[in-house]
């Protein structure tokens, strides 16, 4: 998005910009440049690199030994007019240093989960010293938000390969008005990728198919991947003769670790595959009496 | 035409500097007030770029960060900025593509130049994470033509920003951006 000019300056010069066919140019100031602003994303990587500070702390050295320490608390409310309470510029006092002169900053409305204090952050120059006063290292936020998440929109860049699909009887050919087996391997698909600079494993499972049989008929969607005979689960009889391609559709469920959590989480949202089987033919066989085995004697009537 | 129409907003004019000015002259046609910085003079990269990571060091960055910023728009050199930019801040990359278009077009901007007035950096996970919240006025900008012409203006914008730094190890990197207009 580019910058827009100043509301005020816009409405006035309406008129002229209309006579001047509308401006191309338009000036690129700081405010004007993509960034994921609405989203306060800084805010976001604070509240997760503090976290994984503390985390980090938790996991070290012995609390005695610390020559500094995160802690979490309630900030006191700073003087003057309620801003942008996230910013470190006015956050300046916790009650970790004593109780506040004034009320504290309420915390966010998490629907229901707890939310999670702003971090402070306190140093000492030898174990033996004493701890300097808290000062504010990160914001809190809701539980959810304190590690980046991986959205669907994520998810579906995966580079998920496409389910491959095997066909019983697998010889390219099958019989009209007799049972053809599909299948396809539900293996889950791991990736490692970054997000916000984390690293993050991600592990793509197959949790529904959607089966197209090429013939017209209605799609069929399962759950269960199929099976091999003779213990095949999704099956489907042609009905006319001519050419006919299995189309596969795959749906992705993930779930995804940051490093630095112990927790897998879910994505919310799937991704999707197709794939396509190599066309068969679907034929008719008429049984008849012979007299000898045909592959005895392939020329014998009935062969 | 479009701008001199635009530009009549004296009245707002944020700059300190120049609102004690005894008699500023009002310009018919928008001109470059001549900016105390030449926004086509690299900014010199600060020895706080290599570190030690530091609260105050990456406030030394972020407004080396900030200095570039014109530069960029002026110059179409992309190598410092890109240089200190992570390949994930949208931010970052939106002022490369911006500038890369506004120059493959021929096209140049001036001014702009960002006047800190208050900033302050917080370490929030030592040799690895901090934060610089700025307060700054942004000045006026020009963009021009191949031939020279300014065919746009913007005007000057009070805003606060908050800088997230990534240390590396080796070096520092603007991991993003938020930028908040003043008053939003």
């Amino acid at each position: 998005m580019k910058l827009r000019r100043g509301i005020v300056a816009v409405t006035s010069c309406a008129l002229i910009l209309v006579s001047a066919g509308g401006a191309l140019a338009e000036t690129e100031g700081i405010t004007g440049q993509t960034s994921a602003t609405a989203d306060k994303s800084v805010v976001r990587l604070s509240a997760f690199e503090g976290e994984r500070a503390l985390r980090a702390q938790n996991a070290g050295a012995r609390p005695e030994e610390r020559l500094f320490e995160y802690r979490r608390g309630l900030a006191c409310q700073p003087p003057g007019p309620a801003g942008l309470q996230d910013q470190a510029a006015t956050l300046t006092d916790t009650e970790l240093n004593g109780p506040c002169a004034g009320p504290t900053v309420p915390l966010n409305d998490c629907a229901g989960d707890p939310p999670v204090m702003p971090l402070w952050r306190h140093t000492r120059t030898a174990v033996t010293a004493e701890w300097e006063p808290y000062v504010y290292a990160a914001p809190g936020g809701c539980p959810g938000e304190l590690l980046p998440q991986l959205s669907a929109a994520d998810f579906r860049v995966l580079p998920i390969a496409p389910s491959t699909i095997q066909v019983q009887p697998d010889r390219g050919w099958v019989l009209v008005n007799m049972d053809t087996i599909v299948l396809t391997d539900p293996a889950e698909q791991t990736f490692r990728t970054t997000l916000l600079g984390y690293g993050v494993d991600v592990v793509a499972t197959p949790t529904q198919f959607t089966w197209d049989f090429g013939d017209g008929a209605q799609h069929l969607t399962t759950t269960s991947p199929g099976h091999a005979y003779p213990n095949q689960d999704v099956v489907h009889a042609y009905r006319e003769l001519g050419t006919a391609a299995v189309t596969l559709t795959t749906t992705w469920s993930g779930r995804y670790r940051v490093d630095g959590d112990d927790d897998w989480h879910d994505v919310v949202g799937t991704a999707q595959t197709t794939s396509t089987a190599a066309p068969f033919e679907i034929v008719e066989r008429r049984s008849h009496l012979v007299a000898k085995d045909c592959n005895e004697d392939p020329r014998q009537v009935g062969c | 035409m479009l701008t001199a129409a635009c530009t009549s907003n004296a009245e707002k004019d944020p700059d300190p500097t120049t609102a004690t000015s005894p008699a500023p002259t009002p310009a018919p046609t928008p001109t470059p007030t001549p900016d105390a910085v030449d926004v086509t003079v690299k900014p010199e990269r600060p020895s706080a770029m290599d570190g030690p990571p530091t609260a105050d060091g990456a406030a030394v960055v972020a407004e080396y960060f900030l200095g570039l910023y014109p530069y960029v728009y002026a110059t179409g050199d992309l190598e410092a900025w890109d240089a200190v930019s992570d390949d994930a801040c949208v931010f970052c990359g939106s002022v490369s593509d911006g500038a890369a278009t506004m120059h493959a077009a021929g096209h140049r901007q001036t001014g702009g130049v960002v006047a800190i007035h208050e900033m302050h950096g917080t370490e929030v996970n030592p040799q690895a994470f901090y934060t610089v919240d700025v307060r700054a006025t942004q000045g006026e900008l020009f963009e021009h033509d191949d031939s020279d012409a300014i065919v746009d203006t913007g005007p000057a914008q009070d805003f606060t920003l908050l800088i997230g730094l990534g240390w590396d190890g080796a070096a520092w990197s603007v991991r993003e951006v938020d930028v908040h207009p003043a008053g939003s």
